[in-house]
């Protein structure tokens, strides 16, 4: 955290999540492009560049769709996760640099307006006249949207429900994507192949997201009141919580975060006032928890952010009865560090 | 994510996995059979049954018109690169002038291959006279013309 404003938060990590993210792209677009040359020597630049931009875009949004689910699924997978929103801008640039060259290849050159060619030329009756160009279309304005408002500024003022909730929009987009391409490029490229790579990328998100929400779904519908003694839950053993790090459970649905630190342990909500991150998944970091995003901080005895910040989130009181930890039911409002 | 987003994520990804898959199927089942332009069937053993009868053009010196053996194809060979955008062949009734362009009595033969070798199937009308004509459609302009000799 810093009281100075920048506009994007750099750090190491960072730059290196970025540099590796446009190397990966880059070694993509040009094996693409190798490989296509050398399987179609007489293809001309426009559509070599389109199908390499829209097929580094499709893939990079199935990336983006499985590190949400492989992050739950397993902590060797959290690193991709903290800096998500970069990928997506990335995503968004790919998407719209194949939009914009299939818009001037395909709708520039008639006597029709472009705009107006776009939403006519695929019109009429049959499956071969599927407005696919329309769905790919939507899914671009989505993706804009999302890139748009992926800054903090957007977050804070738009609200974080609000803000999520509109993300969430990226599951709409996946969906008008594989329509594009199901009626686009696989209407002519009959080839196994191809429709294995989509067909294969629909079952890994799918499937991912299945699973993780499936794991999820037993803890947040577990009953409340057959754990409950003396108003207090069994939540885990001492000797399970990794020293200056947390154990995540789950209580009536919700989530606590419970630390380890300095022969200690607390308990606090697992979601971050800044953006809902899993604090659970952060660490201690100078005696403050820190949240795996973004960075925003909590002391761990009263759940309030260090002056002069005003977050606060709420606590739990503990107990420790033979090396397990209680955790008081229902949550103790954050106390002001005075 | 906090309990409510959980839950509508689920709902979210529980509806994708039904419809997604399903439309992608459909959009693969109903995939239409395009028309794919092929040989003519005799054009590989085009030199051993060629007629002898052939056509060549005065401009185009490249470019040769001859009878796939005694059939209605006819195998169109060009030795030279094409100049022009969208040069196509067709047999027209007329004798046609500098200014002529494809009218409802002209007949589209097809693609003139650039430095290539292309056969099609004319019909009856291989063998009726009138005039080949190769024309540029992306500039309008008639490139060459020459009359058809092809007889029975």
């Amino acid at each position: 955290m810093s009281v100075t404003y920048h506009a994007v938060g750099w750090s190491t990590f960072k730059k290196r999540y970025d540099l590796i993210l446009w190397l990966g792209i880059v070694l993509f677009l040009v094996v693409f492009c190798g490989v296509s040359l050398f399987l179609f020597p007489k293809v001309t630049l426009e559509i070599l560049l389109i199908r390499a931009f829209g097929s580094a875009a499709f893939l990079l949004l199935h990336i983006i769709l499985c590190i949400g689910p492989l992050a739950r699924l397993h902590r060797h997978f959290l690193p991709l996760l903290y800096n998500r929103r970069h990928m997506g801008v990335s995503l968004f640039i790919l998407a719209l640099l194949h939009g914009f060259l299939s818009w001037i290849t395909y709708h520039a050159g008639g006597d029709l307006n472009p705009f107006v060619s776009l939403i006519v030329s695929d019109a009429g009756p049959g499956i071969s006249r599927f407005p696919f160009q329309i769905f790919g279309v939507m899914a671009l304005v989505i993706l804009f949207l999302m890139a748009a408002t992926s800054h903090d500024f957007w977050l804070v003022n738009l609200t974080a429900p609000f803000w999520k909730a509109m993300h969430m929009l990226v599951y709409a987009a996946y969906a008008f994507l594989v329509v594009h391409v199901v009626f686009g490029a696989l209407q002519a490229e009959t080839h196994g192949f191809l429709t294995g790579l989509v067909g294969g990328g629909m079952v890994v998100v799918l499937g991912l997201h299945l699973v993780s929400g499936w794991r999820e779904h037993k803890p947040d519908n577990q009953p409340l009141d057959s754990r409950l003694d003396q108003g207090f839950i069994e939540a885990c053993r001492v000797a399970d919580i990794p020293e200056n790090r947390a154990r995540i459970v789950s209580i009536a649905g919700e989530r606590v975060a419970i630390f380890k630190y300095d022969g200690k342990v607390c308990a606090v909500s697992n979601v971050c006032q800044h953006q809902n991150g899993p604090l659970g998944e952060g660490k201690i970091v100078h005696g403050c928890i820190t949240c795996p995003w973004h960075g925003y901080q909590y002391l761990p005895e009263t759940g309030a952010s260090p002056p002069p910040f005003v977050e606060k989130i709420p606590i739990f009181k503990v107990k420790i009865q033979n090396g397990i930890v209680h955790i008081s039911a229902l949550p103790e409002i954050a106390r002001d560090l005075c | 994510m906090i309990r409510p987003l959980r839950i509508r994520h689920r709902y979210i990804i529980s509806c994708l996995t039904i419809i997604v898959p399903a439309v992608a199927v459909c959009g693969l089942l109903m995939r239409p059979e395009r028309p794919i332009m092929q040989a003519h069937p005799e054009a590989a053993s085009h030199h051993s049954h060629a007629s002898g009868e052939k056509i060549t053009f005065s401009q185009l010196k490249n470019v040769s018109i001859s009878r796939v053996g005694h059939s209605a194809g006819i195998h169109i060979v060009n030795r030279g690169r094409l100049t022009y955008p969208d040069v196509l062949l067709y047999w027209t009734p007329e004798e046609p002038t500098d200014a002529w362009g494809p009218t409802s009595s002209s007949l589209l033969v097809g693609l003139l291959p650039d430095q290539g070798e292309l056969s099609y199937e004319m019909g009856p009308i291989l063998t009726s006279g009138g005039t080949w004509v190769i024309y540029s459609l992306g500039h309008k302009k008639l490139l060459d013309h020459s009359r058809n000799t092809f007889s029975f």
